[in-house]
């Protein structure tokens, strides 16, 4: 159903917004 | 060829229609990137340790998602298209946690960094920044919470849709005045103009639904003319126009604003019920299930209405097929009973079916004018009643999947399905319909009880 592709994307959403951070603040901080 | 033909009014084919919504998803994915990209860039202010960089990047990329829930319930029809509004409505219900986990994050971090951190949650003392930042955490929490629990709470959709509202603005406003009085982020160039982009498209959003759609709508009114019983303690609303006709695809829906000004939050998404073929004379059949539908039996004929959509893309125009299979439970049956109407009134010749589910045959919404369109359309029309009268020889119980291995086509190339009801049946009604070889794409879904 088109809700669970909604909530894949939510998922997906903070897996990038987690990896992007981590990749930023090491970049910043190393 | 199924991509080659054009399965919408406008034009767009399936392969457009996925790409328009790519599209989409792409844009909104890097609004709420570009905030933490942002802190690399222009002459970034000196570094701090690992993890308050990290705390502070989670931060900016909530607030970011936070921003955008207003754009992604801001009535934007083009926006929302590819997807379908329900669809927009639920991503903006799970993503809410999203931005939750991020705060709880952000601060957690910032405690394990330095414990000292804990101090500035005493409000009593704190400075004021971080008095903005205990503000918009528990308006945060207040949000979502009550959204969550509106029903178990017992509070009115008419309640929750203001302390929604109010709620979020003083939540954004206290979150932007954080980063501000912080200012360690914004004080570079082009991240301030960053924030403020962000906070212009969050203005705009509001004042697009709240001022521009409520006063084309003031020119366009509707009067209730008819207030017609159905079956099932269900009401039609016939409204005639008074201003513009409401163009729509048979299975759209309106949000609609009764006896109140469309200045006010006080409207309800319906689906339209009747036929597509006119346009001057609009019906919404609703169900008594909540505190609004109740009242609808006793709406004054002559009372003014006003509609805004048409939204949706549950809809026949929006899905060529050479059959239908149309699955409805209860008053979920009211786009289908659009579509219907609206086919019967074109002369379509093409194979329908109709698996209907209700309680009773008492409670069959349409019963008597199903059993006419089953005559003027190719149509079969399939009650499953769940507890039939003594005698009844048609489908008994819940639509599960021998219900439906006895009546969908055996061969599913070229047929379309439209599945409108509560949610379990739904879910039920998804996963039979897999088990029966139908592929996924070929399944429209409408969830009412949308808000």
């Amino acid at each position: 159903m088109r809700h669970r592709y909604g909530n894949l994307l939510a998922l997906a959403l903070l897996v990038g917004i987690v990896a992007a951070s981590v990749a930023v603040a090491y970049l910043r901080a190393g | 060829m199924r991509d080659a033909r054009p399965s919408s009014p406008r034009g767009l084919t399936d392969t457009q229609w996925l790409l328009r919504g790519a599209l989409g998803i792409a844009l909104y994915a890097s609004l709420v990137i570009a905030p933490v990209a942002f802190m690399l860039l222009a002459a970034p202010p000196e570094a701090r340790t690992f993890l308050r960089e990290l705390s502070v990047s989670l931060a900016f990329a909530a607030l970011a998602v936070l921003g955008l829930q207003i754009v992604l319930t801001a009535r934007l029809k083009r926006l929302k298209a590819p997807y379908g509004v329900d669809a927009v409505y639920h991503f903006h219900k799970v993503v809410s946690f999203v931005a939750v986990a991020l705060v709880v994050a952000h601060v957690v971090l910032l405690v394990v960094d330095d414990p000292a951190t804990l101090e500035l949650f005493n409000v009593l003392t704190a400075p004021v920044r971080a008095r903005f930042a205990v503000l918009a955490t528990v308006t945060l929490f207040a949000v979502v919470a009550l959204s969550w629990y509106r029903r178990r709470i017992g509070l009115g959709y008419e309640a929750w849709r203001w302390s929604h509202g109010a709620l979020a603005l003083v939540m954004l406003g206290s979150a932007v005045a954080h980063v501000e009085l912080v200012g360690y982020y914004v004080s570079g160039p082009l991240k301030r103009e960053l924030w403020i982009a962000y906070v212009v498209l969050w203005v705009a959003a509001i004042a697009w639904a709240r001022l521009v759609k409520p006063g084309v709508m003031l020119r366009r009114p509707w009067i209730v003319e008819e207030v017609r019983p159905e079956r099932g303690r269900t009401w039609t609303l016939s409204l005639a126009r008074e201003g513009a006709a409401l163009p729509f695809e048979p299975g759209q829906f309106v949000w609609l604003h009764l006896g109140a000004s469309p200045y006010a939050m006080t409207e309800h998404p319906f689906s339209i019920s009747s036929s597509a073929q006119r346009t001057d004379r609009v019906e919404l059949t609703i169900k008594e299930l909540g505190d609004f539908t109740s009242r609808i039996r006793s709406t004054p004929v002559g009372t003014r209405a006003y509609l805004d959509g048409p939204y949706g893309q549950f809809s026949v125009d929006r899905h060529s097929a050479d059959a239908y299979v149309f699955i409805a439970g209860g008053v979920g049956i009211t786009p289908t009973m659009s579509m219907l109407r609206t086919l019967r009134d074109r002369g379509d010749r093409r194979p329908l079916t109709l698996i209907y589910g209700v309680e009773t045959l008492d409670e069959m919404t349409f019963a008597e004018e199903l059993d006419g369109l089953a005559r003027e359309l190719e149509l079969d029309l399939v009650p499953v009643v769940s507890r039939p009268p003594d005698g009844w020889e048609g489908e008994r119980g819940w639509i599960g999947e021998d219900v439906l291995a006895r009546h969908i086509p055996a061969d599913s190339a070229g047929v379309e399905y439209f599945v409108c009801g509560p949610e379990p049946m739904m879910v039920a009604v998804s996963t039979s319909l897999g088990h029966l070889g139908v592929h996924a794409s070929q399944v429209r879904y409408e969830l009412f009880g949308l808000v």
